[in-house]
């Protein structure tokens, strides 16, 4: 097979400073970028040498990494683009935390944003002469926001000799630089309180504030000509959308790596499809400006396998069986089915879960390597499926990302692991609630069956654990309406480090059965 | 396309092992060395952090993902138990001396990546603490371990479960009298989350934090802060001196609520920080590197020398990650800019 080549344009979105940066990085690079901004954006700084769309709205984007057909709205009119990657670059939205005023903005209260702007074109009005910011007090103020925070009173004291004070609950520094930026900020005579309450006056003359300072245990008073209100951030609006066209997880706050670390630090669930700037999670200056290269190096890298990748079908499909019911497109975590009239599966963006093949209510569709009657031979070795003798043992299903713990013990000899039969699976979320079936209703007397899977939001293929989880509870619930003892299956969410643990648990998995 | 290119990194933590694999996935071989006996690091051994069965992104599990992905790359060749003897600068090569049981050799390489990591505070330079001396007063590391092997919490002192347990934070960080006035990032991440293991597991376990300022520390922190936040017993104090209670017990005493008050804790652990390594000056001499503001190296980029990971500045086990894939750009601009 000719080897492939990725598209050579990238798709950026966003029109920030890290979508900037990007473009730029990537044109020195011999790319081509559309850079594709939101409507009512500056655009006076575009990077020279990228096709820039404004006001792109993206309506669908199909095909897989190195070759994605971007369809975008742009004024009402509809522009098709190749691209072979797409890059998310939004920055976060800011929004000042006028919520503890308990009253909305005054002339004399300052978002931040306004703030950094007045003293970058060094207008700061000299009648301000003492200015009070006021951090949020719940305490679960981000580094990101801090850092900004932390920067305007150190520029408005350095260059624009301001007299500040800080009001804040906790002093965020954990990133680097922070903490001599907190140093430079005490040096030059800002006064820091820390409270989680606040008296607040805010009149034509002036703001007071008064408040228990924790830290020296009294109640102060302090007040400014002007107070300055620090900021939260959110998602970006428009990666709400953008999640629901490309398929993304979101994760609570609605940023676009779900909360899985294993996304760290520009991937998300569909390969090809990288984050940046604010868009992946709210991250500190020092985490976005990291960010940068490494997505130049993520899209190198899947350049470079691109270019010497074989593809393999990895869904072997039959379609006399499929019922198109839609359920594998509608599961799949890695966005590589593409629904027509019968599901096309992307073999590029596919990452081997087999989720899709557990959850398929005909059993159309089967995972390359992983086919039932060769997984039923490795399950039930030399028989055609009548009931035989096989070493009575608890049949353990693992993992991938944990088997390798498993086998360190089996090396090892280790009587407790080598005491269960192990049967690796790519995923938990790839096991079907049938196959545990099976293995239990061919081996009762072996004494059970284990489900080794991941931990929740630490999962490769991102709901394989939840998958698993639901598939045991339901065995679990079969056995009981059977009146059966519901203990002959469990599910152990393990992290590939718990080594340990994995012996705990199987043993005293061992003792349960024995018991019962 | 295989490059002809190979980078020596030095140190098999989880910063080199990163640093490795992202050379590797480019097609670029890569020598790493480690003078223990396995790979894996100080991270290596830290515990999972999971409340049942729900990831508390530590990072720790991404330690075991690196070492079998290092192991089954054709481009990544690991020498343990080996050390470094010399490093100079010869054209455009870099000349190793590495020293293992097997004697010494001269090995040419095409770009160093140091990886060293870093070195935790030990709280016995410093006898106010006790440690070493008051019995049930450990460090975070050894909290760790303990979990991590046990599965439990339990006083070293007579393997009893701890009742009430304490915190104590920012122990060698924030703190300019030690010549280290920078906060270590990581230490209330891992702190908190154990914190919230352990009540998950007992949770009659009372548990005290002695704190500055609670650095945020992970991705859903605001979520967990407030989900958590109750359940501790905050005292806004770093206590100065530790000593011996009855029972076995770890005494302080603090000003709590406008009172001087005795406490004492069935466990105490001191949250230690991160400090540089102690291989550091010897890097800093062979190769005339430079400290950055917080007594870390700083990475010079140039001549094919590079420095990545905690190496630099405390950091966390997902930001070593991210700083270590942005390290091998510019390794990769270099080498391309140099054949």
């Amino acid at each position: 097979m000719n080897p492939l080549r990725a598209e050579k344009t990238i798709a950026v979105f966003g029109s920030g400073e890290t979508a900037r940066r990007l473009s730029r990085e990537f044109l020195d690079r011999g790319r081509a970028v559309l850079l594709i901004m939101s409507r009512d954006q500056d655009t006076g700084d575009v990077p020279e040498g990228a096709e820039c769309v404004v006001g792109g709205e993206l309506v669908s984007a199909t095909g897989q990494v190195g070759d994605f057909t971007l369809v975008l709205r742009v004024a009402e009119k509809r522009e098709q683009h190749r691209v072979g990657f797409i890059v998310l670059a939004y920055e976060s939205v800011r929004e000042p935390v006028y919520d503890i005023l308990g009253e909305p903005a005054h002339e004399r209260v300052w978002s931040l944003s306004h703030l950094e702007t007045q003293l970058a074109e060094g207008v700061f009005p000299e009648e301000y002469g003492k200015v009070l910011f006021l951090d949020r007090l719940d305490g679960v103020n981000s580094v990101a926001a801090s850092e900004r925070l932390l920067k305007a009173v150190v520029t408005a004291q350095e260059e624009h000799e301001i007299a500040c004070c800080l009001v804040t609950c906790q002093v965020k520094v954990a990133s680097p630089g922070l903490e001599m930026l907190y140093g430079r900020m005490r040096d030059g005579g800002c006064f820091v309180a820390r409270t989680d309450l606040l008296d607040l006056e805010v009149n034509p003359g002036g703001i007071r504030a008064r408040f228990d300072d924790v830290v020296l245990d009294d109640e102060l008073s302090v007040s400014g000509a002007l107070l300055v209100v620090a900021e939260r951030e959110r998602a970006a609006p428009e990666l709400a959308k953008i999640a629901e066209v490309l398929g993304l997880e979101t994760d609570h706050a609605g940023y676009l790596q779900g909360d899985n670390l294993l996304r760290v630090p520009c991937l998300t669930n569909r390969r090809g499809v990288l984050v940046a700037g604010g868009s992946g999670a709210d991250l500190s200056d020092w985490q976005r400006a990291q960010n940068i290269p490494s997505v130049v190096e993520e899209v190198n890298s899947l350049s470079q396998w691109l270019d010497e990748v074989t593809p393999v079908e990895q869904i072997i499909y039959d379609r006399d069986r499929c019922a198109t019911c839609l359920t594998c497109f509608r599961v799949c975590p890695h966005g590589a089915i593409l629904f027509t009239d019968k599901p096309n599966f992307l073999h590029l963006a596919c990452q081997r879960c087999g989720i899709c093949t557990s959850l398929c209510p005909n059993e159309a569709i089967e995972l390359a390597g992983f086919e039932k009657p060769s997984f039923f031979e490795r399950l039930f070795p030399g028989q055609s499926g009548e009931k035989q003798e096989w070493p009575a043992a608890v049949t353990g299903f693992v993992c991938q990302r944990s088997a390798d713990l498993v086998r360190q013990y089996l090396d090892e000899g280790d009587p407790v692991i080598g005491a269960v039969r192990w049967i690796e699976v790519p995923c938990a979320g790839a096991l079907r609630s049938q196959y545990v079936l099976e293995t239990l209703a061919r081996r009762a007397e072996a004494g059970g069956v284990l489900v080794v899977s991941c931990h929740r939001d630490n999962c490769r293929s991102g709901d394989g654990t939840i998958r698993a989880a639901h598939m045991v509870q339901q065995v679990k619930g079969l056995l009981n309406t059977l009146e059966m003892d519901e203990g002959w299956v469990e599910h152990i969410p393990l992290a590939p480090n718990e080594r340990e643990r994995l012996h705990r648990e199987v043993e005293q998995f061992q003792a349960r059965r024995k018991k019962a | 396309m295989k490059s002809r290119e190979k980078v020596l990194i030095v140190g098999g933590g989880i910063a080199g092992l990163t640093t490795a694999i992202e050379l590797g996935r480019r097609g670029v071989s890569s020598f790493i060395i480690e003078k223990k006996e396995t790979v894996g690091g100080r991270a290596g051994t830290y515990a999972c952090k999971a409340v049942n069965g729900h990831c508390q992104k530590c990072g720790a599990c991404l330690v075991q993902d690196a070492i079998r992905e290092s192991m089954e790359m054709g481009e990544i060749e690991i020498s343990v138990k080996t050390s470094l003897a010399g490093l100079d600068r010869e054209g455009k090569e870099i000349v190793a001396r590495l020293k293992s049981g097997e004697g010494e050799t001269s090995v040419r390489f095409s770009a160093l990546v140091l990886c060293h990591g870093f070195q935790p505070f030990d709280p016995a330079g410093k006898p106010n603490y006790g440690y070493g001396r008051i019995p049930n007063l450990i460090t975070g590391a050894e909290l760790e371990l303990m979990m991590k092997e046990k599965g439990d919490v339990f006083r070293p002192s007579d393997g009893k479960p701890a009742k009430d347990m304490a915190f104590v934070q920012c122990v060698g960080s924030r703190n300019p009298a030690l010549g280290r006035s920078y906060c270590s990032q990581v230490c209330c991440g891992y702190a908190l989350r154990m914190a919230r293991q352990i009540r998950s597991a007992r949770p009659s376990t009372s548990i005290t934090f002695f704190y500055m300022d609670v650095q945020t520390f992970g991705r859903d922190f605001e979520r967990m802060f407030w989900e958590f936040r109750d359940a501790i017993y905050w005292i806004r104090e770093i206590p100065g001196d530790f000593f011996a209670a009855p029972g076995d017990r770890v005494g302080v005493i603090v000003e709590d609520e406008g009172e001087i008050k005795e406490m004492s804790f069935d466990l105490m652990t001191l949250s230690v920080g991160m400090g540089p390594s102690r291989e550091q000056p010897v890097f800093e001499e062979w190769l005339g590197l430079r400290q950055g503001p917080e007594g870390f190296l700083a990475s010079p980029d140039r001549d094919g020398i590079f420095v990545a990971g905690s190496a630099t500045g405390p950091m966390s086990i997902p930001d070593t990650i991210v700083n270590c894939r942005a390290a091998v750009t510019r390794v990769m601009d270099y080498l391309e800019e140099r054949s």
